[in-house]
């Protein structure tokens, strides 16, 4: 598979401030420091693979998604996104990809969804039989044929989420990044843009880079980044990741009594009530006699055994990186 | 080449249409070019009256009404559109998605700011109608010419000094109190809030050299026939230089403020 996307060591710093004191003349007062946004970041992304890149607010995810398609330039190291430098042939670039930048968009407030189209078929010079039939596969596959006439402020956000994708793609780019892209987007519009996405991805083999907090989105990714404070600390194939926390699992127990303290000797209580205790243990312990006795106690009344899902996998992953981060550790998984 | 005549004819028509979902904004705006054109009537009724006089060196009263008449109309040529749209977008992160087009966004900022100033060009054309019931215009082909490059290089230094203010955004995120600053300097500098021709020679001689003339006096005195073809051309050739030496600037600075642009979102 050849490599579209080439990151190797690069560094991105921003002067922000704080301001000094409370009140009135705190506006006059700040405090200037460096923040480093990217540390050192290197990977290459294959042709048609779909990667997802995760990590907390302002971890850098917007940044690295801005120095790949030319908005950004990094401070140090080097980029190439389909053999372009984004930086210095960041016209050229743009031709080939196709960018959703949050809530921010391709559309024009005051004009329909369709003027937008229109003006991107024109400056991306889309033939107008190309431009007609890929318009009509996105108006049926995201159900948009009723409101892309419509002026943008009076469509719901999740509306106007599906539409900056369409203008987005339209001229059929060979690199689409999407950065939060499903924000407001309900459950059955978000299902549609995910098999939107998938189907691109199958049938046309674009590469999708995306970032997102949400888990059903992630679950399109087969490969997963993770990036901490600045730092990539997670690059491998999704299922290493729910790996990662796999000889885990949760139990919820309902008792008839108080919760015996011995129950904390098993694995970790994440939840505790007068008569209901949530466990943590790995599956070995499930294995125990002894635990297996003590479930079957007479003041068991019920248990329910689950896996851990990808959202306690990424919150479990996230509190073990400040937590390292906390003891001077540098938070790599 | 045709590439880059598509894209702009999109930008213009994009613009035009965004523009028109504020049509009622055109119309005061035209309000406000009559309003001011009328306070200056009545100042310079009184001045005249005051003066007893017909003529002000060398300009007769309705010469001097049709000036003001006129200044409206060049208003159009005083560009606020690069800086507004400049700013807006820094202090959004609208430079952003505007970088992701495939489109310099110099090139995208000057043609989306053109179609919003071409509808005020075209709501400037009923105060030329009012102008020729104060004096006779001088209407030929080669007078036509002339104020047509007048124009076009008046509303390039224009767009050059707004997207040079605008692009100080980047360091001060606002640059609206700048902008009117220099816009109500400029309004002085260009004639209009009087011909140049009434202030001391030495003055006037030095304001014909800067740049703002070409905003308003050297074309209001080419339609209403004060400047002879020979000054005129002379006007265009201060002009041109202006052009280069601001384009110079401009190119320079974007250069530099290009590196320091640093979006939303981290």
């Amino acid at each position: 598979m050849a490599a579209v996307i080439e990151v190797s060591g690069i560094s991105k710093s921003f002067k922000a401030y704080d301001v000094v004191g409370k009140g009135f003349l705190s506006s006059f007062r700040r405090k200037y420091y460096s923040k480093k946004a990217l540390n050192n970041v290197s990977f290459s992304v294959g042709e048609g693979e779909l990667i997802a890149l995760l990590g907390r607010n302002g971890s850098g995810k917007s940044t690295l998604i801005k120095i790949l398609t030319g908005i950004l330039f990094p401070d140090k190291g080097e980029v190439s996104v389909l053999g372009f430098d984004p930086w210095n042939e960041r016209i050229k670039l743009a031709e080939h990809i196709g960018v959703v930048l949050g809530a921010h968009g391709q559309l024009f407030w005051d004009l329909p969804p369709l003027d937008a189209f229109e003006f991107m078929r024109k400056i991306y010079h889309v033939p107008r039989k190309a431009y007609e039939r890929r318009l009509n596969t996105f108006l049926d596959a995201l159900e948009i044929r009723g409101i892309y006439k419509r002026q943008v402020r009076t469509l719901s956000l999740g509306e106007q989420m599906k539409c900056n994708f369409v203008a987005s793609v339209l001229h059929g780019p060979q690199i689409v990044f999407l950065d939060e892209a499903t924000i407001g987007v309900d459950l059955i519009s978000k299902a549609m843009l995910t098999k939107t996405i998938m189907e691109m991805n199958k049938s046309e083999n674009v590469t999708f880079v995306l970032t997102t907090h949400i888990v059903e989105d992630i679950a399109m990714a087969k490969r997963i980044l993770i990036l901490n404070r600045g730092s990539l600390v997670f690059d491998d194939r999704k299922e290493k990741l729910e790996g990662l926390f796999g000889d885990r699992v949760r139990i919820d127990l309902q008792m008839t009594t108080d919760v015996p303290r011995e129950y904390a000797r098993y694995g970790r209580i994440l939840e505790k009530g007068h008569n209901y205790v949530r466990l943590e243990v790995s599956k070995k312990t499930l294995k125990k006699p002894s635990f297996i006795k003590l479930l079957s106690s007479k003041n068991v009344m019920d248990y329910r055994v689950s896996e851990i899902g990808l959202t306690n996998i990424l919150m479990k992953l996230y509190s073990s990186m400040r937590e390292k981060r906390g003891k001077g550790g540098g938070g790599h998984v | 080449m045709f590439r880059s005549v598509e894209k702009a004819e999109a930008l213009l028509a994009i613009g035009i249409k965004s523009s028109l979902a504020y049509r009622l904004d055109y119309l005061f705006f035209f309000c406000f070019r009559i309003i001011f054109a009328l306070l200056m009537l009545f100042v310079w009724s009184a001045i005249y009256f005051a003066s007893n006089t017909q003529s002000i060196a060398g300009i007769s009263q309705q010469q001097m009404y049709a000036y003001y008449f006129l200044v409206g109309v060049m208003f159009s040529i005083m560009t606020i559109s690069p800086s507004d749209q400049l700013q807006s977008d820094i202090r959004s992160g609208g430079v952003a998605i505007a970088f992701t087009r495939p489109i310099n966004y110099a090139f995208q900022l000057f043609f989306y700011s053109l179609s919003v100033d071409l509808l005020y060009m075209i709501i400037s054309i009923p105060l030329l109608v009012i102008t020729a019931f104060f004096v006779a215009l001088k209407l030929s082909l080669a007078t036509l010419v002339l104020l047509a490059i007048e124009m076009a290089i008046g509303y390039a230094l224009s767009s050059l000094i707004s997207f040079m203010i605008g692009s100080l955004a980047v360091y001060l995120t606002e640059t609206g109190g700048i902008m009117v600053v220099t816009w109500n300097i400029a309004l002085l500098l260009a004639g209009g809030i009087m011909p140049l021709s009434l202030f001391p020679p030495l003055v006037s001689h030095v304001l014909l050299l800067l740049p703002f003339q070409m905003f308003i006096y050297t074309p209001v005195s080419t339609l209403l026939g004060t400047m002879t073809s020979a000054e005129a051309a002379k006007e265009i050739a201060v002009g041109s230089v202006w052009a280069i030496i601001l384009f110079a600037v401009a190119s320079l600075m974007w250069y530099r403020i290009r590196k320091s642009i640093t979006s939303a979102g981290g």
